[in-house]
């Protein structure tokens, strides 16, 4: 892969690439040390098993590594580390947070209140459950998936006004939307849906 | 009033052991669990609690379901979008489901025992994939399971709902009701005894009892509150309006 090459000094991986490529011969992980004496050893042996998984510095020998064709050609576009393309590995199961619980609630019930999701979805080891639950569903109605209803459930404080009424409008899977500084990312259709002006609708 | 629910009330202990029962079942196919009871004792909220906590998929049988409308339902119930016919759809659900520790839980099943195709399909998911189903309805669900006995035989378990005790009424008392600032509010006997009357063991009536208790006992400014402090017309669950409720 290439890129713009980078003007903070080079990391290990990039150093080694380099060597590697300008030798253009297979060295032990020994002779890379004492090319790159400022460098521990545990970090070379790290940096070039990384560079044997992008395939840029393969095996030659039993502990003696050269850059590959496709290391050279990456070394003179201008090597960056860092991810090489999208992770396409098994998705990471569905986590255990409150707030991915908190979507579970809105998904099955559709219609919902506060109290009904503290109920539902808290475990006990919350440090600020209404809070944090208020605020989510402030930041999905400012984004189009919640709407507040009219009626108001009835409260059970002395005075109580009663306790807002919300409709869930999206349910676009089982993923809990994350909710970002400009809008909230739906991991479900890999959407960023932008937050409306003016407040939740 | 605090929002919480509540697992030591004797329906829902009941339930979490019987979930137990199910796991440690000897024959690996009677995996199925059925809760029955008559509406407003709390067989839907503890089935989405449980459902919520533990990352269950949970359906609710409809009147107008078919064999596709489940499996659609189903599908993307575990996360994958519904594409393609009901053979495609069942194997869909087969490998999400298989080696996922997870439970299908269908509520209302009642809507799903017109077809008989619908119950099968799930027990062909549950033997295959050795994936639990909770199965919940009204009361008498199990007498209308009786009739498939290749279903009725793989319970090991059945549930019911029933009235709160007086034992429950204490710890909804207990646990829910707050003064300000947090602190508990302490119920005497005759006053827990009198909502367990009053309510004839109905969850969501104790809860609407106690948060008026509670209301009474904020604007009194006591930290403990007996049946003398509380007009019985407040914990009243009879429907009547509520000018009436203050002459009783």
């Amino acid at each position: 892969m290439t890129r713009t090459p980078r003007k903070s000094k080079p990391g290990p991986q990039t150093r080694i690439l380099a060597v590697l490529s300008e030798r253009r011969v297979c060295l032990t992980l020994d002779e890379l040390a004492a090319e790159l004496k400022e460098v521990p050893r545990k970090k070379i042996t790290a940096s070039v098993c990384r560079l044997v998984t992008q395939r840029y510095v393969e095996r030659a020998d039993k502990g003696c590594y050269q850059a590959t064709d496709a290391g050279i050609e990456a070394q003179r576009h201008g090597y960056r580390p860092g991810p090489q393309g999208p992770l396409t590995g098994n998705r990471k199961p569905v986590p255990n947070t409150l707030r991915q619980r908190v979507w579970k609630t809105m998904t099955m019930r559709g219609r919902f209140s506060i109290p009904d999701l503290m109920e539902n979805a808290c475990n006990g080891t919350e440090k600020a459950p209404g809070s944090n639950i208020t605020h989510y569903v402030w930041a999905l109605g400012r984004a189009g998936y919640v709407r507040e209803l009219s009626s108001r459930a009835p409260g059970t404080a002395v005075e109580s006004n009663g306790y807002k009424q919300f409709l869930l409008l999206k349910k676009t899977g089982m993923l809990a939307p994350v909710e970002r500084r400009d809008g909230v990312f739906d991991p479900n259709t890999g959407e960023e849906v932008p937050f409306a002006k003016g407040g939740a609708e | 009033m605090r929002h919480k629910f509540l697992t030591e009330v004797s329906n829902v202990s009941r339930f979490l052991a019987g979930t137990q029962r199910v796991r440690e079942s000897g024959a690996p196919e009677a995996c199925w669990q059925l809760c029955q009871g008559e509406a407003g004792f709390g067989k839907t909220s503890t089935l989405e609690w449980h459902a919520t906590q533990g990352g269950h998929v949970l359906l609710r049988a409809k009147s107008s379901w078919t064999l596709t409308a489940m499996m659609r339902e189903l599908v993307l119930a575990v996360g994958h979008q519904p594409i393609g016919k009901n053979n495609e759809l069942f194997h869909t659900v087969l490998s999400a489901l298989a080696g996922s520790s997870r439970t299908v839980i269908v509520d209302e099943v009642e809507h799903a025992m017109r077809d008989i195709r619908l119950i099968e399909t799930l027990r062909d998911i549950s033997d295959m994939t050795l994936t639990p189903i909770i199965v919940a309805g009204h009361a008498g669900t199990s007498a209308k399971l009786k009739r498939y006995h290749q279903i009725f035989s793989r319970l090991s378990d059945v549930t019911d709902f029933g009235p709160a005790t007086i034992g429950d009424v204490r710890v909804v008392c207990d646990r829910l009701a707050e003064l300000k600032g947090g602190k508990d509010l302490r119920f005497k006997d005759d006053l827990v005894e009198q909502i367990y009357i009053r309510t004839r063991g109905r969850m969501r009536d104790i809860k609407k009892a106690v948060a008026n208790v509670e209301a009474i006992a904020r604007r009194m400014g006591v930290e403990e509150i007996g049946l003398a402090e509380v007009p019985v017309a407040a914990l009243t669950s009879d429907g009547l309006p509520s000018e009436l409720k203050r002459r009783a």
